[in-house]
């Protein structure tokens, strides 16, 4: 799994997720995220557009972001979901816990 | 991995690196099996988080065996998981309802909710040696008023 970060001056950040997010590679994410937050980004964008597969771990860590910056003001939005990683998301409900955009423009406007 | 026309199985260290060595056996074996892409979607899914919580709630950051077998019988799919960690029973982890606020819903457990959501059997057994066996059912035609699950004569041998 890989994660690339793009942090611009006024604008969300937008990490894209590339692979498969599993029990063993779901602390880079973490991380990544915490990192973010920690540096005071509470508006994040993921690019899932190359996320083959996301377990429960990795659900738990997006979760667990959103809880965190939405208090702060921010969110956590995807974009570009690949039809495995959407059916995942609908099995865990997580489709309506989490801002799912049809395009990556819808996710980068509008905060 | 080895297999005939109706069964395959898959022996593997129980460690956190080897989730998606399974992943890639189950798609193998269940795209041989004729399953459609979303249900193998979700089987994966299934055995993924079956086979996380043997390696981290089973072994407990020990290594050891763990052994998947898939099968189709009739108009069902059988997976079978066999380790010989401490008895660890997954059925026994509390429901977790997706209604509840959001703090509740992270506490834990979404991995067997997701297990039991798509799976229409999940049973536990301590086997002889003392390990686990996890069989999980997925009916493949959930329409079939008919359903005839044959795993009675299928022994479990992963």
């Amino acid at each position: 799994m890989k994660i690339s970060t793009s942090i611009t001056n006024h604008g969300p950040v937008l990490l894209k997720l590339v692979g498969e997010v599993d029990a063993h590679t779901v602390g880079r994410l973490d991380q990544t995220l915490k990192d973010l937050v920690s540096q005071g980004h509470y508006r994040l964008v993921l690019d899932a557009s190359q996320l083959e597969y996301i377990a429960s771990k990795g659900l738990r860590s997006l979760l667990l972001t959103q809880r965190e910056v939405s208090q702060l003001g921010g969110e956590v939005r995807l974009f570009g979901l690949t039809a495995p990683v959407r059916r995942i998301f609908e099995l865990a409900g997580f489709d309506e816990l989490l801002l799912i955009c049809h395009t990556r423009q819808e996710a980068m406007e509008g905060w | 991995m080895k297999g005939n026309s109706s069964y395959a199985s898959f022996r593997v260290a129980a460690k956190l690196e080897n989730l998606a060595a399974i992943r890639r056996f189950v798609e193998e074996a269940t795209t041989t099996l004729g399953v459609d892409p979303t249900t193998i979607t979700e089987i994966v899914l299934a055995v993924d988080e079956a086979a996380a919580n043997i390696i981290v709630h089973g072994y407990r950051g020990h290594t050891g065996p763990m052994a998947i077998q898939v099968k189709r019988s009739h108009d069902a799919l059988v997976i079978c998981l066999r380790d010989k960690a401490p008895p660890f029973d997954p059925t026994s982890v509390p429901a977790i309802d997706l209604t509840a606020p959001l703090e509740e819903r992270v506490a834990g457990g979404l991995g067997v909710h997701l297990i039991r959501k798509i799976m229409h059997e999940v049973t536990h057994h301590v086997t002889r040696e003392g390990g686990n066996q996890l069989i999980l059912v997925k009916r493949l035609e959930a329409k079939s008023e008919n359903l005839h699950i044959d795993n009675q004569p299928w022994t479990c041998t992963a």
